[in-house]
């Protein structure tokens, strides 16, 4: 049953690549775009607890508008060596889903200006890391980072699954520097009608300026898959149109020890 | 009272024949004793007590679950943590001691002690102030690093094979890589933690400070 769901969705990607740039019924792939991210967090250490503040800001589509923006508080609990787990509440504006493909009058199609819709989210983080020190130069770290969100305005669920590989170069016993390769899966739990509504290999840098300053470059090629939306399912739509994108993003993180 | 007195006095006189007699300087005593702590004076290795004279040449080790404090009659005292092999290489107005391994804390008084250090097998502490900490750190180099921090007052570090040296402020501390290369003091987080306390009337002795959190916990580095 999920084989034949899942070939039948891959034909329908085929077909929408073929035909849907001239259907303006369905969603059209703008072609690889190049948009902007940005973080600012605060880590505080408190020994097996550490709480965290996080401001995220997106700038998307064509003409790089800054539209989703979120607030993300919660933290991390250290449940064993090589595990920590996380609950986070997140307020956001500007998230698009798949239902905000909307048709507002007839043979008019587009996407909801989300920007001041706000929207509240829940989300549970379980994250192992294991020392790779087997690996030439030691200071690795495979980890991978599962979290589920729970997204209290519409009620969908999802399922990030990340596997990465970090390796940090130290100086003094420090760290300095570390270069992150991660490649991100987000399962839809309960909507859209692909098994991945989005997938990303994800490099990242981080600058360890001093122990309070840390500075993060990453880089993206992120495919967010579009799942028809009730308004396209009601005109007798079906689709699933991948939109891609380099991400290019940058962080400041401020981790503070008590 | 008057009997008291003479036998007291009578003790001690005993006590300082012994001393003499077995040839050992009566510099100091144990203080504080927990779990194992053995006082190696050759060729004798006897457990330490509480009372028990210490002097030049003497080594007190101490084990895995070990805690020993001893006081210098001129005017310092040196805790022992865990795991620790210390030396008493010269007493008096002059003290040197060697730190073979673990950690050690001490306290001078500089207005009694005219000099104070502690070695390594690479390094040399030697104390301009009164509270300092050393210990050996993890062998990632050829020797082992070695970590200085400084509560009160300040310590003159010197590399024995370069001759490098640096002052620790007080309030910093140090990582001598692999016991050779210095780097800049700084204030740790992870010795706020330390237990600097040597009276036992005063609250525990024990340091059970973690000294691996002098190390980046590489799985701890989660930024996302």
């Amino acid at each position: 049953m999920k084989t034949t769901h899942v070939l039948l969705m891959a034909a329908i990607v085929l077909v929408v690549a073929a035909f849907g740039a001239s259907a303006n019924h369905i969603p059209t792939d703008p072609g690889e775009l190049i948009e902007l991210e940005s973080r600012t967090s605060l880590l505080m250490d408190l020994g097996r607890f550490d709480p965290l503040v996080e401001l995220e800001g997106r700038f998307e589509d064509t003409n790089l508008e800054f539209r989703y923006r979120s607030l993300t508080a919660g933290a991390y609990v250290r449940l064993l060596k090589n595990l920590k787990a996380g609950a986070f509440y997140r307020i956001q504006q500007g998230a698009r889903h798949d239902n905000d493909w909307i048709e507002p009058s007839p043979g008019w199609w587009e996407w909801v200006d989300s920007r001041n819709r706000t929207e509240q989210v829940l989300i549970l983080d379980a994250s192992p890391r294991f020392l790779f020190d087997f690996l030439p130069g030691k200071n690795w770290v495979f980890a991978v980072k599962n979290r589920y969100e729970y997204n209290l305005y519409n009620g969908q669920q999802s399922l990030l699954v990340r596997p990465g590989l970090t390796y940090f170069l130290l100086r003094s016993r420090e760290p300095l520097l570390n270069f992150s390769l991660n490649y991100g899966f987000y399962i839809p739990l309960n909507f859209g009608d692909t098994f991945l509504y989005e997938h990303e290999p994800y490099l990242s840098v981080l600058y360890h300026l001093n122990r309070n300053v840390k500075l993060e470059l990453t880089a993206a090629y992120r495919t967010v898959v579009w799942s028809t939306s009730d308004d396209s399912w009601a005109n007798g739509d079906a689709y699933a149109v991948p939109n891609r994108s380099f991400v290019v993003g940058f962080g400041a993180l401020f981790p503070v020890s008590f | 009272m008057k009997t008291r007195i003479i036998t007291s006095l009578l003790s001690v006189v005993l006590w300082l024949l012994v001393a003499a007699a077995q040839g050992t300087a009566i510099d100091g005593d144990v203080v504080y004793t927990y779990g194992q702590v053995l006082v190696h004076r050759n060729p004798e290795v006897v457990p330490a007590e509480i009372g028990m004279p210490v002097g030049e040449g003497d080594v007190i080790e101490t084990a895995g679950d070990g805690v020993a404090v001893i006081s210098l009659v001129d005017g310092a005292e040196i805790k022992l943590r865990e795991n620790t092999t210390l030396s008493l290489d010269s007493l008096g107005r002059n003290v040197s001691v060697r730190l073979s391994s673990g950690s050690v804390f001490s306290r001078v008084n500089r207005q009694l002690i005219s000099g104070f250090s502690v070695k390594t097998e690479t390094a040399v502490m030697g104390v301009r102030g009164t509270e300092f900490f050393v210990a050996y750190g993890r062998q990632i180099d050829r020797h082992r690093d070695v970590w200085v921090c400084v509560n009160t007052g300040s310590v003159e570090v010197a590399i024995l094979q370069s001759r490098d040296t640096l002052i620790v402020e007080e309030g910093k501390g140090i990582n001598i890589l692999g016991g050779t290369n210095l780097t800049s003091p700084q204030r740790y987080p992870w010795t706020r933690k330390l237990n600097w306390n040597m009276d036992p009337a005063a609250g525990a002795v024990e340091d059970r400070t973690d000294l691996e959190q002098a190390y980046s916990d590489l799985l701890d580095q989660d930024y996302d």
